[in-house]
């Protein structure tokens, strides 16, 4: 497939195509909606009833770091003319990506967000990195980080409960269950054209089916060195 | 040059703020997680819960006004 090979600043931003444009105000816009809808899920319930003092102040950190990559995608948003601001009055029924559009009220559904969607957002963060527009090029390499640090303590947290067997394990297992067909749907649909157009502006690099499908051979071993059931793939889904 | 969007400075700066200030709380909560006396880690997670209150509330207008 042929790519734009450009690297874009924001000096050169309205000299690009308008697909170019529309596509990367998109992008913007709902990376913008998927940081904020983060803490939006569980700053409400989960925040005051964490299992102890200084996991409250973990959960209270990372809703601080998604809020902050909030403000990074507002900012490259806002500086080409996108003013992203609505989705911070928005309730979480009315985002943008689906999975976004429930709270979590229990640890065990903290710990799976970490594991399983977290990680779908550092594999959009990924994406952006090496991108045609370098501002976001740059955003993305700033964010990944921190999106690490979230999926490396959901990740060990789903390990620790699952490990604990018994009611425990079930309450992880149905987190897994509830989460697991969510993230994959999170990708979009696996023969999108939008899809197409956002690798060849070199806004994206793989398709959606590619990274979903990288996502599965990342998480699958993993839920099941946890001593848990991978759901099936196909149930409960509704983008293919 | 593309013109930026009207609130969009403003709109940064408020939040590196309230991330500042969660930081800050975050960093007094954690060394005294495990203290006999809760005092001081509860105040500093209730200043957290109520910051975060604010971002969550969305109130854009009122920030910026």
């Amino acid at each position: 497939m042929d790519r734009y090979d450009q690297k874009v600043e924001l000096d050169d931003f309205d000299k690009q195509d308008p697909e170019y444009q529309d596509l990367l105000r998109r992008i913007l816009t709902i990376q913008a909606d998927c940081e904020i809808g983060g803490p939006h899920l569980y700053v409400e319930h989960v925040l005051p009833n964490a299992p102890t003092r200084g996991m409250q102040a973990v959960v209270a950190r990372t809703a601080a770091e998604e809020i902050d990559h909030f403000r990074k995608m507002a900012k490259l948003a806002g500086d080409i003319g996108t003013d992203v601001s609505h989705v911070l009055r928005w309730s979480n029924d009315e985002r943008y990506v689906e999975a976004f559009r429930t709270h979590i009220k229990d640890w065990e559904g903290f710990a799976v967000f970490g594991f399983l969607v977290d990680r779908v957002g550092k594999f959009q963060v990924d994406e952006f990195m090496d991108c045609s527009y370098a501002p976001l090029d740059r955003a993305a390499r700033s964010i990944e980080p921190e999106e690490r640090g979230h999926i490396d303590l959901g990740t060990q947290l789903s390990a620790d409960m699952a490990a604990k067997g018994g009611a425990q394990k079930e309450r992880v297992q149905a987190a897994v269950d509830y989460w697991y067909p969510r993230s994959l749907d999170m990708f979009g649909m696996s023969e999108s054209h939008r899809s197409e157009r956002f690798q060849y502006w070199g806004i994206k690099q793989r398709s959606n089916k590619q990274a979903r499908e990288a996502y599965l051979a990342e998480v699958n071993p993993l839920i099941e060195s946890m001593g848990m059931v991978v759901p099936d793939p196909l149930k409960d889904r509704k983008y293919f | 040059m593309v013109e930026a969007a009207p609130i969009s400075a403003a709109l940064d700066d408020y939040l590196k703020d309230m991330i500042h200030a969660v930081y800050a709380a975050v960093n007094v909560a954690l060394p005294h997680a495990q203290d006999e006396d809760p005092t001081i880690v509860d105040n500093a997670i209730e200043n957290c819960e109520e910051i975060l209150g604010v971002v969550m509330d969305g109130k854009v207008d009122d920030w910026l006004n």
